[in-house]
């Protein structure tokens, strides 16, 4: 899948930068809290369960699963996709049980199934960003 | 608490359009549409202008600057209102802003609200990417963009590749649904489609996001719709059909577990409030306006609000006759798939303004027979990792309050 035209996170806020910045580097991070002991996705500076400020960033292995997953055929909001078309976006549950938004790539999309092992494989994008995408394992 | 002071007097609905470089279908503003939509809701109701005291907007998904709600009361001429109430619950906003507008009423702040919602989604020029501004920082343009998830489609197509990897659903059940509700919309003729369509027809519509196929997806078209809300004696001056609102629930952004599951909406929570406001359950309603942006929703609140066990929705599609006259009605005027949908500014309004309609005894053709009461649902705002979490439940029955 080609990555030039994908419409590119804001990096306004700086904990996107961080894990943005962790991406371009190669490591996929998660939060966890101190508190509660929840790990999150997306990222935010607290806790999405307790509220508490001070969650920590946690390097993530970058094996999981899909959860579930769709084959896009139109481009039907983001014009951007266009020439990408037929690809796949799932959720992927990491085994430090977090999910993520992403594209199961480097197998045929009709390959995909319900509770497939992947790992993460980097695709960068410019100096400040590569998509955490997933291929099988 | 009990809504007794208030009740439906009046509604108002235009014609759709889809215009695009292929068709004259018109295109008219925004702006237009809710004017037509105000027009046809007054008169409905048999008061002018000048006779509202409060006004509630809808937020429309198509651009427009902050303070748009006293922008439009300003372009349409409304002067000092009482009250303005707006919501910005995105697809479900029909219900909610019943909600809010029978509170303004019920409470005496004011004697009648006209609630509007109108929205443009098709635009002769423009493809929809462009028509919708998009999330300028928030979790949607960070995290979820940058992997292509086409909207709605997308979201809800992983949605029902999950109730389908967990269940057994098949595209043909859910088929039942759409196929049902094209025959309702042959009956309404304020619907853009009116053609029946077969189960055949339907499988076969093209793939957009698999497995999720041209005819689950909602049809986009320009609208306006309005409906007025007033005190009983006002209703029983105007000497129109009145339908009290009996019980409202909502859960917006419900249940935040770590590892919630894809196909759960918490709907049921909502469900539960209205119920119980209302003093009926599942088994008391005469027909089921629902929320219909895919047929996977409607599978998945059908589950959650008492009317099937969870993960057995498709069997009870199969088994189920959902015409007007039959088991259990469902979408009895074509719902939001075969009607069309505005927007997010005009979502819902078709469920609630079928649910007036049925119990007004206005269903002409397609009229629930012995109609007395009947849920009406709205449903949005797909979330990280979620299907869909805006919640509101009516519970409308027939007649002044009881």
């Amino acid at each position: 899948m080609n990555v030039d035209d994908v419409p590119l996170p804001s990096l306004d806020a700086a904990v996107d930068r961080v894990f943005w910045e962790a991406a371009a580097e190669g490591r996929l991070l998660v939060q966890e809290c101190p508190d509660c002991g929840e790990r999150q996705f997306f990222p935010r500076s607290w806790c999405h369960y307790c509220g508490a400020d001070g969650v920590e960033w946690i390097e993530s292995a970058g094996t999981g699963h899909v959860h579930t997953h769709t084959v896009i055929r139109r481009e039907t909001e983001l014009p951007e996709f266009a020439d990408e078309v037929p690809y796949v976006v799932a959720y992927v549950e990491l085994d430090e049980g977090v999910r993520l938004c992403t594209n199961v790539v480097g197998c045929d999309p009709g390959d995909v199934e319900h509770g497939m092992p992947v790992e993460v494989s980097f695709a960068p994008v410019d100096e400040s960003v590569a998509l955490p995408r997933f291929r099988p394992r | 608490m009990a809504f007794e002071n208030v009740v439906v007097a009046g509604i108002g609905e235009t014609a759709k359009h889809r215009p695009s470089r292929r068709n004259d279908q018109p295109y008219h503003t925004l702006e237009e549409y809710f004017r037509d939509a105000a027009d046809l809701t007054l008169a409905d109701a048999g008061l002018e202008w000048g006779d509202v005291d409060g006004l509630g907007v809808a937020r429309p998904s198509t651009e427009t600057p902050y303070r748009y709600p006293l922008m439009l009361a300003e372009t349409l001429g409304f002067e000092d209102l009482h009250w303005l109430t707006t919501t910005d619950h995105c697809g479900g906003q029909g219900v909610p802003l019943l909600a809010q507008a029978a509170m303004a009423v019920d409470s005496g702040m004011v004697d009648s609200i006209l609630c509007l919602g109108a929205d443009t989604p098709k635009h002769p020029e423009k493809g929809s990417g462009e028509v919708f501004p998009r999330d300028p920082r928030g979790f949607a343009r960070e995290y979820v963009d940058p992997f292509g998830l086409q909207g709605a489609n997308a979201l809800l197509a992983m949605a029902q590749r999950r109730h389908m990897d967990r269940h057994g659903t098949t595209v043909e059940q859910l088929g039942e649904l759409y196929v049902a509700q094209r025959a309702g919309a042959t009956r309404n003729p304020l619907a853009y489609f009116d053609e029946p369509v077969g189960l055949a027809e339907y499988v076969d519509s093209p793939m957009i996001a698999d497995p999720v196929r041209l005819f689950d997806c909602v049809l986009p078209v320009n609208a306006g719709f309005g409906f007025l809300l007033t005190t009983p004696d006002i209703a029983t001056d105007l000497g129109v059909e009145p339908v009290s609102i009996r019980g409202v629930g909502n859960s917006h952004n419900p249940e935040v577990a770590p590892r919630r599951e894809f196909t759960a909406m918490g709907i049921g929570t909502a469900g539960e409030r209205a119920f119980g406001m209302a003093g009926f359950g599942p088994e008391d309603m005469d027909f089921l306006q629902l929320y219909d942006d895919y047929p996977i929703v409607e599978l998945m609140q059908l589950e959650e609000l008492g009317y099937t066990e969870p993960g057995e929705g498709g069997a009870f599609l199969e088994r189920t006759d959902l015409a007007h006259d039959g088991d259990l009605p469902i979408n009895t005027g074509g719902g939001q798939l075969c009607v069309g949908q505005a927007g997010v500014g005009g979502a819902a309004f078709v469920q609630v303004l079928e649910a007036v309609r049925q119990l007004r005894g206005d269903g002409g053709d397609r009229q629930v027979p012995g109609a007395e009461r009947g849920l009406v649902t709205g449903v949005g705002a797909g979330q990280y990792g979620k299907n869909l979490t805006a919640h509101s439940v009516a519970v409308l029955e027939r007649g002044v309050p009881s």
